[in-house]
C-alpha cells in the first residue's frame, strides 16, 4: 500500500515537472527523489512512474484530441505503426527516469556513509 | 538500493544516448526527448488540432478588440471595429492554422528554402533567383508608396502574422518545424510580394516561344505557325462571337516544311534556359501540364429564379494545406466572404452582399525572350544595345544553410529588359509582366466594397498581372467578364512567341493595350458567359496578338454547351455542371475513330482486334464516371494518336515529339482526310491517311489496354483505378497527403483529372445573387495546416463527391456568438502599463 502511494507521488511529480519545463527534468527529479528518499523511490520504480506519467499525459490527450491519428501520421512518415511512437515516448521517459535515479544512488554512495560505495 | 557498477555504466550509456539523440541527433532526425516530450513536444499537435472553445491574444496595433467565430466548418468569421482591425486579426488566424504554409511558400518565392531546409533546395532556389523574383519584388517594395492604404492594410495583416508568433507557446509549433528541427522567421511584409510573385510564376510564366522553336526546328516556321497558332482551332471564345456552336477551323494545315537549323539552336539554348524553371512550376518546360480554370455566370432571364448566378473553381496544385484559406471579414462598411492567399491580405474570389466573382488564368503571353550580343561570352559585363556596350547589372546572390551560413554564392546578371542567362553558348535575357510591373494590391482591397458589377471592374482597371479572366455578377442581375492584365504591345508583326533581337531598342515592348480593347463582355444577349482559359476574343472579331497555342476549349464547349441547353438554370444544376463527367472531347473524338474503323472494317473485314476496339469504344457513353470501363481504352487511343499523327514532331534519335499540338489542331485535321500530315513517315512505301492512322491507334489502344489492364471488363478497367487525384502535403510526405482519390473526370472534363493528378479545382464556389447573397464552396481539404486537425481535410468528402457546403454569411457577430459548438477568438490591443 505505502509503494502504491510511493508511486502515485512519484507519477505526481514527474507530471508536475513535466508540464512546468523540457525534459531533462525527468531524470534531474529522478535523481534528487533518490538523493532525498533512497529508501522510498528505486531506480525501477522511478522508471515505471516516469513512463506511466507520460503515458498517461498521452492517454489524456488522446480522450480530448486526435492523438491516434497524429500517431497514425507520424508512424506513416518513419513506416512504423503509430503505437510504437508512443511505445518509445513511454519507454523514453523511463530510461531517462531510470538513468538519473540510478547515477544519484552512486553519487550519494560516494558522498555516504561508508558500506554504500558501489559494488 | 545497492548501486552496482554495470547498473552505473548502463545509465550512463542510456542517458548519453538519449543525450546524443536529443541534443545534437544525426540529420534528418529530429531530437528525439525534445520531439516526444509529451506537453511541448510533438504530441502538443493533437491538443492543438482542436480549436479551444474560448481562446484569446492580443495584437499590437489593433484599434478596438475583435472577436472571431469559427463555424462549423471550421471557417473564421472576423468582426472588427475597423477594416485594418479587421486584416490585422486576418494575418492572426491564417497563422494560427496556416503558420508552416505561410513561411515555407515565401521561402520558396524568395529563393531562402535553403535557410530552413538545407542545402537540398539550392536548386531550387538557384532557379528562383535566376529568374530574378525577389530582386523584382524587392525593387517593388523599393519603389512602392509605403503611406498607401494597400500597402498599411499589408503591414497589419503582418502585424497579425507577427502577433501570432509572438504569443506562440512551444506547444503551439506547427508539426512541420518539429520535423525540419526548426522555427518560423517573423514575418516580413515584403513576403506577401514574394507570395504574389510566386502566384504570377504559377500562372503567367509560359515560354511559348520555345514551343514554337522546337516544332520549326522540326517542320519549319510556316508549319509551326499553324500547329501552335495564334488562332484556336476551335473558336468558342470568352467574348461571345454570335455563333450558337464552336467553329472548327477549316483552312488546311500547311504541310510539313524542311527542318530549320537557326530555330534548333535557339531551342536548345532557350531549353537549356528554362529546364530549371519547368521544375519549379511543376510543369515540363515544354508546357506538358497546363493548370485550367473554369468561370460562368447566368443572368436571372436564364435562372429558374430569376437571379443571378456564379460559379467558379480555380485549377491549381493540389496540396494540403489548400492553397486557399477562406475567411469572413466584417468591419464597418466591409462585409466580404471568399478564399485569401495564406501570406496576402485581400479576399482573391469570393462575395459580398451585393457582388460575387471569380477568376480562371487568361494565358496571355507577357514573357519575351531576347538575343543578346555581351563583350566577353564567358563572363561578360556589357551587353549591345543600338550600337552601344551597355553595362549589365550584376547581383550576386548568397545562399545560407539554416545555421545562417552562406554556403553557395552565384551572380545574376540584367539587362534593361529583365535577367540573361547564357545556354548553349548563347546569352538570353527575358521580359516578364511579373517582373517588368508591380503587383497592385488596391483593387483587390477595393472590389471587397464593390456594390455593382461596374464599381467591381472600375475597382480592377489597374490590375497588371497575372492575367485574369475576371467574371462578376451582381444583385441587380448584371455579369460581366473581362480579361485583365497589362498585356504588351510588340513591334513589327506584335508577336510574342518569337525571339527577338537583343541589340535593337526597337525589339523591346512598345506599349500596353488600353482596357477598352480587353477581351470581355457584358450582359450579353446569350444570357450567360463562360470562360475556361480558351482564345478570349475570336480572331475574326479581333487579331491582334495576345498569346499563341492555346489550350484546347474542351471545358469552355462543355460548359457552353450546357448552358445553351438550360433556360431555367438552378444552383444545383451549376453545382453539378463543376463535376460534370461529360466531355466535349470524347464527343468529338469517338465518332471519328468509330467512322474511321467502320471504313477500314469494310475493306478488312477479318480485321477482329479492330472490330472489338470499335465495338468497345462504341459501348461508352463517353463519360468519365468513376465505375465506366471504357474511358481508358478512348485515352489511350487518343494517345496513340498524338505519338502516330505527330511523327514530324518526334526528333531523330528519338521516340515522343519534341511538342505536341493542341488536341483541337487534330479536330481540324479530321476534316482534312487526305492531308499529308495523316502520313506516318515511318512507315516507307505506305501513304497513310485519316482513317488508317484513327484505326491504327484504335487497334493499338486495345492492344496496349489489354497488356496493362488485362480483359476488357475487367475491374482494372475501371475509371477510379486509373486515374486520381493526389494532393500531396507541402512536405510531399505520403502520411500526411490524401493520394490516390477517386474522383469522376477525366482529361478535358470540367472537373479534370489528367496526368499524375496533382492540379484540380482548388476552390468551388456557387453564388446566388438574390435579395440576400448566398453563396456554397469547397476545398480539396480544410481550413487548418495542421494535420492531426479534423479541419485539416474535412472538406475533402464533398470536394470528392462535388456536394458545396453552404457557406455561412452571416450578418452580425451574435449570430455565432449563441450557437453552440462555435470556437471563439477574442484578440485584443496589448494593456497599457
Amino acid at each position: 500500500m505505502r509503494g502504491t502511494k510511493r508511486f502515485v507521488l512519484a507519477a505526481c511529480i514527474f507530471a508536475l515537472a513535466t508540464w512546468a519545463l523540457p525534459w531533462p527534468v525527468i531524470p534531474i527529479v529522478a535523481a534528487l527523489m533518490v538523493l532525498a528518499a533512497p529508501r522510498a523511490f528505486t531506480p525501477l520504480m522511478l522508471a515505471c512512474a516516469a513512463g506511466t506519467t507520460w503515458g498517461g499525459i498521452l492517454a489524456w490527450t488522446a480522450f480530448s484530441a486526435p492523438l491516434g491519428r497524429l500517431a497514425a501520421e507520424l508512424g506513416g512518415i518513419i513506416h512504423a505503426p503509430g503505437a510504437a511512437l508512443v511505445v518509445l515516448t513511454v519507454a523514453l521517459a523511463a530510461g531517462l527516469a531510470w538513468g538519473g535515479a540510478e547515477i544519484a544512488l552512486v553519487v550519494r554512495a560516494r558522498a555516504g556513509p561508508p558500506g554504500s560505495s558501489l559494488c | 538500493m545497492i548501486p552496482s557498477k554495470p547498473r552505473f555504466i548502463l545509465a550512463l550509456v542510456v542517458l548519453g544516448l538519449i543525450g546524443y539523440v536529443s541534443i545534437a541527433p544525426p540529420k534528418p532526425l529530429p531530437p528525439l526527448a525534445p520531439f516526444l516530450d509529451p506537453a511541448r513536444g510533438v504530441w502538443a499537435v493533437a491538443r492543438t488540432g482542436v480549436l479551444p472553445q474560448t481562446a484569446a491574444g492580443t495584437v499590437p496595433g489593433l484599434g478596438a478588440e475583435v472577436r472571431v467565430f469559427y463555424d462549423l466548418r471550421g471557417v473564421p468569421h472576423v468582426f472588427a471595429a475597423s477594416e485594418r482591425d479587421a486584416y490585422r486579426a486576418l494575418g492572426y488566424v491564417t497563422a494560427r492554422d496556416r503558420l508552416f504554409q505561410l513561411d515555407i511558400q515565401t521561402r520558396a518565392a524568395s529563393g531562402t528554402l535553403t535557410e530552413l531546409v538545407g542545402p537540398i533546395a539550392l536548386g531550387a532556389d538557384e532557379e528562383t533567383r535566376a529568374l530574378g523574383l525577389p530582386r523584382a519584388a524587392e525593387r517593388q517594395l523599393a519603389a512602392m508608396d509605403t503611406t498607401s492604404a494597400a500597402w498599411r492594410t499589408v503591414e497589419a495583416y503582418g502585424d497579425g502574422i507577427n502577433a501570432y508568433i509572438d504569443g506562440m507557446h512551444d506547444a503551439d509549433l506547427p508539426l512541420e518545424y518539429r520535423l525540419l528541427n526548426a522555427r518560423p522567421a517573423r514575418w516580413k511584409p515584403i513576403n506577401t510580394l514574394y507570395l504574389l510573385a510566386q502566384m504570377g510564376l504559377t500562372l503567367a510564366y509560359d515560354p511559348e516561344e520555345l514551343r514554337r522553336l522546337r516544332a520549326a526546328a522540326l517542320v519549319g516556321d510556316r508549319a509551326a505557325d499553324a500547329l501552335l497558332s495564334t488562332r484556336a482551332a476551335i473558336q468558342e471564345p470568352i467574348e461571345p462571337n454570335g455563333q450558337s456552336a464552336p467553329r472548327i477551323d477549316s483552312a488546311p494545315l500547311p504541310p510539313p516544311g524542311a527542318p530549320d537549323t537557326a530555330a534548333r539552336a535557339l531551342a536548345l539554348a532557350l531549353g537549356s534556359a528554362t529546364r530549371g524553371l519547368g521544375a519549379l512550376t511543376g510543369r515540363g518546360s515544354g508546357g506538358d501540364v497546363t493548370l485550367g480554370s473554369n468561370n460562368w455566370a447566368v443572368s436571372p432571364g436564364r435562372t429558374r429564379d430569376k437571379f443571378a448566378l456564379l460559379a467558379g473553381d480555380p485549377h491549381l496544385d493540389l496540396t494540403l494545406p489548400s492553397i486557399w484559406y477562406a475567411a469572413h471579414l466584417s468591419a464597418g462598411g466591409l462585409d466580404v466572404y471568399g478564399v485569401t492567399l495564406p501570406g496576402a491580405p485581400p479576399v482573391i474570389i469570393g462575395f459580398n452582399r451585393n457582388v460575387a466573382w471569380t477568376f480562371t488564368n487568361t494565358g496571355a503571353d507577357v514573357m519575351d525572350f531576347y538575343a543578346e550580343s555581351v563583350d566577353v561570352a564567358a563572363r561578360p559585363t556589357k551587353y549591345l544595345l543600338d550600337g552601344t556596350w551597355r553595362p549589365l547589372e550584376q547581383r550576386v546572390e548568397r545562399y545560407r544553410d539554416p545555421e545562417g551560413k552562406v554556403f553557395a554564392t552565384d551572380t545574376v546578371l540584367y539587362t534593361h529588359r529583365g535577367p540573361m542567362r547564357r545556354a548553349g553558348g548563347r546569352w538570353l535575357s527575358m521580359r516578364w509582366t511579373v517582373l517588368d510591373r508591380p503587383m497592385v494590391l488596391a483593387p483587390f482591397l477595393g472590389i471587397a466594397h464593390a456594390t455593382s458589377a461596374d464599381d467591381w471592374l472600375s475597382d480592377m482597371s489597374t490590375y497588371a498581372w497575372p492575367a485574369q479572366n475576371m467574371l462578376v455578377a451582381d444583385r441587380s442581375g448584371t455579369i460581366a467578364i473581362r480579361s485583365t492584365g497589362f498585356f504588351p504591345t510588340r513591334p513589327d508583326n506584335g508577336r510574342g512567341d518569337i525571339v527577338r533581337d537583343g541589340t535593337k531598342s526597337a525589339s523591346d515592348w512598345t506599349g500596353s493595350w488600353p482596357v477598352s480593347k480587353y477581351p470581355g463582355a457584358r450582359n450579353p444577349a446569350q444570357g450567360f458567359l463562360a470562360s475556361a482559359n480558351q482564345q478570349p476574343v475570336d480572331p475574326r472579331m479581333d487579331s491582334a496578338y495576345l498569346g499563341a497555342d492555346w489550350p484546347d476549349p474542351w471545358r469552355a464547349m462543355r460548359i457552353n454547351a450546357l448552358l445553351r441547353a438550360d433556360s431555367q438554370v438552378t444552383v444545383d444544376d451549376m453545382r453539378n455542371d463543376q463535376t460534370d463527367p461529360g466531355s466535349a472531347r470524347a464527343e468529338l473524338f469517338v465518332p471519328a475513330f468509330l467512322a474511321a474503323a467502320h471504313a477500314v472494317l469494310a475493306t478488312s473485314p477479318n480485321d477482329s482486334a479492330l472490330r472489338e476496339a470499335a465495338d468497345l469504344l462504341g459501348e461508352w457513353d463517353r463519360r468519365y464516371t468513376e465505375t465506366n470501363d471504357r474511358a481508358v481504352l478512348f485515352e489511350m487511343a487518343m494517345r496513340e494518336l498524338g505519338r502516330r499523327l505527330w511523327d514530324e514532331l518526334i526528333p531523330p534519335g528519338d521516340s515522343v515529339p519534341a511538342v505536341r499540338p493542341p488536341e483541337s489542331v487534330i479536330a481540324a485535321l479530321l476534316q482534312q482526310p487526305n492531308s499529308v500530315w495523316w502520313d506516318d513517315r515511318r512507315t516507307p512505301g505506305t501513304v497513310e491517311r485519316r482513317d488508317d492512322i484513327l484505326a491504327a491507334s484504335l487497334r493499338a489502344a486495345l492492344g496496349d489496354a489489354r497488356r496493362r489492364y488485362g480483359e476488357p471488363g475487367n475491374d482494372d478497367w475501371r475509371w477510379s483505378r486509373i486515374q486520381h487525384a493526389n494532393i500531396y502535403h507541402l512536405l510531399e510526405l505520403p502520411s500526411l497527403s490524401r493520394l490516390g482519390i477517386e474522383v469522376q473526370g477525366g482529361p478535358g472534363t470540367l472537373s479534370p483529372s489528367s496526368g499524375n493528378g496533382r492540379a484540380g479545382p482548388s476552390w468551388r464556389m456557387v453564388v446566388e445573387l438574390g435579395p440576400d447573397v448566398h453563396g456554397w464552396g469547397t476545398l480539396p481539404g480544410g481550413e487548418s495546416g495542421n494535420p492531426a486537425s479534423r479541419r485539416y481535410d474535412n472538406m475533402l468528402r464533398s470536394w470528392r463527391t462535388g456536394t458545396l457546403d453552404a457557406l455561412y454569411f452571416p450578418l452580425d457577430s451574435q449570430v455565432l456568438a449563441g450557437a453552440p459548438r462555435s470556437p471563439s477568438l477574442t484578440l485584443s490591443p496589448p494593456k497599457r502599463r
